[in-house]
């Protein structure tokens, strides 16, 4: 349950996120399967718990403080405002079609709104943050334009080698290649966010999803359609792909600035560049900030 | 990425302590001697180390387990009999009953199950009491008397209250430490192997000595979870640091 509510104290608004847990087993039952029925703090919030209130950056939500008592946790973060899903989707679409002056609108607000996500992207990098789930919808937009990145339910603290990281990560749409065709266990980091923020990019641009696919396989087929399916597949992603993906059909990769119209061709150079199957050559949140497509005076025009 | 630090530079000043709060803190704090708050210091590491054997964990969680165990007695004395900063009013009836006063084995068992949790690594309670029945030695009184529900209420119970007094802190830097000496180690004697082929990342041999090194860097890094080393540095000081001190060991 979310409440916006405003401190009496500081005057603060602040957005309240209320989680129940399960109502603890008591009495006298001594089972073993019993007593282990309660696990405590969730494993999911006391991850965003905790790496929210480690970051501390304009464009990472702030986390203000957390109380527990018996059975409900209550998050208290900065009040914000919309996301950007939502956002997207109360546009008409006369904001999407090509040659509209909308249509201009959007792109520069595309180019405003990047700049952010990249940048926010790019801090929680450099401590040392996988994020795991970046999509439009754990982007928030305050009453300034600033954007404000949430959701780190799924996000962890860092590359360590040691442990296997899990597939079940990143919502479907916006889930890098290595993930899906990594098998169980796949490897990866910092470059499948990257991904994800190409996703989101499109997705501003267009109104639409990038890749919408409805299962796994699916989704593959989504991302080879547009992108051309790799002709060498071990050597396109640095590691073995089950042998399935050979008999997928051999598309030739289609041009991304006919998909995004209107996008200037710097857009598109370094949207090509956040979708490149292989991880290590994908660009990096730093050197996208210095794309020359950010570069430039890019003030908000208003509407 | 191997050299990085959790801290943000503009909070680390408010979340590390200086060496003076450290020095005074056996009598401000704990009101004891300083060789008895080692001790105890020292038993708390020593059985979230034991445990941690015992549920098989990795690493990290157990780095991660004894820093947020010192962290929780920075605050609090190790033979209070509860919080410093709670009521009395509050603090009756927070606990089951047949567990009145503030333990630190019931504090370590509890830092150590939610280290599990930071650190992708969790168990189950169940299995976390099991394992407290195996280990007799030190938690023979404890257990007379208890049923497993009553003992999982109170490391819940301990579980909230570790959470309340770091106030969600929970960023521990120790788990790096690891990556990072094996990092510095690496650079220092590594030699890199010719390169097969293009896209093959650069492979490292080490030295004889470099493995030598390495495990001794490695095991002064686990030696300094019992002291209060990580409550006044942050990682890449003490990787360094150790790194310095290993070399000074082995090259005289």
């Amino acid at each position: 349950m979310v409440v916006k509510c405003e401190s009496r104290v500081s005057g603060k608004v602040m957005v309240v996120k209320r989680i129940k847990k399960m109502p603890s087993v008591s009495g006298d039952a001594s089972d073993e399967d019993e007593a282990g029925a309660d696990q405590g703090f969730p494993v999911r919030y006391l991850r965003e718990a905790c790496l929210l209130r480690a970051c501390n950056h304009p464009n990472v939500m702030k986390l203000e403080f957390v109380t527990y008592h018996e059975g409900q946790i209550e998050l208290f973060s900065e009040f914000v405002g919309l996301n950007v899903e939502d956002y997207i989707s109360s546009l008409s679409d006369e904001y999407f079609t090509r040659n509209k002056q909308k249509h201009e609108w959007v792109l520069q607000l595309g180019r405003y709104f990047m700049k952010q996500v990249l940048k926010g992207i790019d801090y929680c990098h450099s401590i040392g943050i996988l994020l795991r789930d970046v999509k439009p919808r754990n982007f928030l937009i305050s009453s300034d334009g600033t954007l404000k990145l949430t959701g780190f339910v799924l996000a962890r603290f860092s590359l360590l080698p040691e442990e296997p990281l899990t597939q079940q990560v990143v919502t479907l749409s916006y889930r890098a290649p290595e993930i899906i065709l990594g098998g169980t266990y796949p490897v990866y980091t910092a470059p499948v966010d990257i991904w994800s923020a190409g996703c989101t990019f499109a997705e501003m641009i267009t109104g639409r999803t990038l890749f919408e696919g409805d299962s796994e396989i699916g989704q593959l087929l989504k991302i080879f359609k547009l992108l051309g399916t790799p002709s060498d597949c071990n050597k396109s992603f640095c590691f073995e792909v089950p042998s399935y993906i050979e008999l997928l059909p051999q598309w030739q990769p289609q041009s991304l600035s006919e998909r995004l119209e209107g996008l200037c061709d710097e857009g598109v150079d370094l949207l090509s560049r956040m979708l490149l199957y292989h991880p290590c050559s994908r660009i990096t949140a730093r050197d996208a900030l210095k794309h020359p497509y950010f570069q430039g005076d890019h003030s908000l025009m208003k509407t | 990425m191997t050299t990085m630090s959790w801290l943000d530079p503009q909070t680390r000043q408010a979340r590390l302590l200086t060496k003076k709060h450290l020095q005074e803190m056996h009598r401000t704090v704990h009101g004891m001697d300083q060789n008895k708050v080692d001790m105890y210091r020292w038993h708390g590491c020593d059985l979230i180390d034991r445990m941690s054997e015992g549920l098989n964990m990795f690493r990290p969680a157990r780095a991660c387990a004894c820093v947020l165990f010192n962290r929780f007695y920075a605050r609090n004395g190790f033979n209070a009999t509860k919080p410093a900063s709670w009521d009395d009013a509050d603090w009756y009836g927070f606990l089951p009953a047949r567990f009145k006063n503030l333990d630190w084995r019931f504090v370590a068992i509890s830092c150590l199950f939610l280290a599990g949790k930071i650190e992708d690594n969790p168990k189950k309670i169940a299995a976390v009491i099991k394992c407290l029945r195996e280990d007799r030695n030190a938690t023979a009184d404890l257990l007379e008397n208890s049923n497993d529900l009553m003992l999982r209420d109170t490391i819940l119970a301990y579980e909230r209250l570790v959470l309340q007094m770091i106030e969600f802190d929970m960023i521990v830097e120790a788990p790096v430490a690891y990556n990072q000496v094996a990092y510095c180690v690496r650079l220092f004697c590594g030699t890199e192997l010719p390169k097969q082929s293009q896209e093959e990342d650069s492979v490292f041999e080490l030295s004889e000595h470099g493995e030598e090194i390495l495990d001794i860097a490695v095991r002064f890094v686990h030696n300094s979870l019992y002291t209060t080393l990580w409550l006044e540095y942050d990682a890449p000081t003490i990787a360094i640091g150790d790194l310095y001190f290993v070399d000074c060991a082995w090259f005289g």
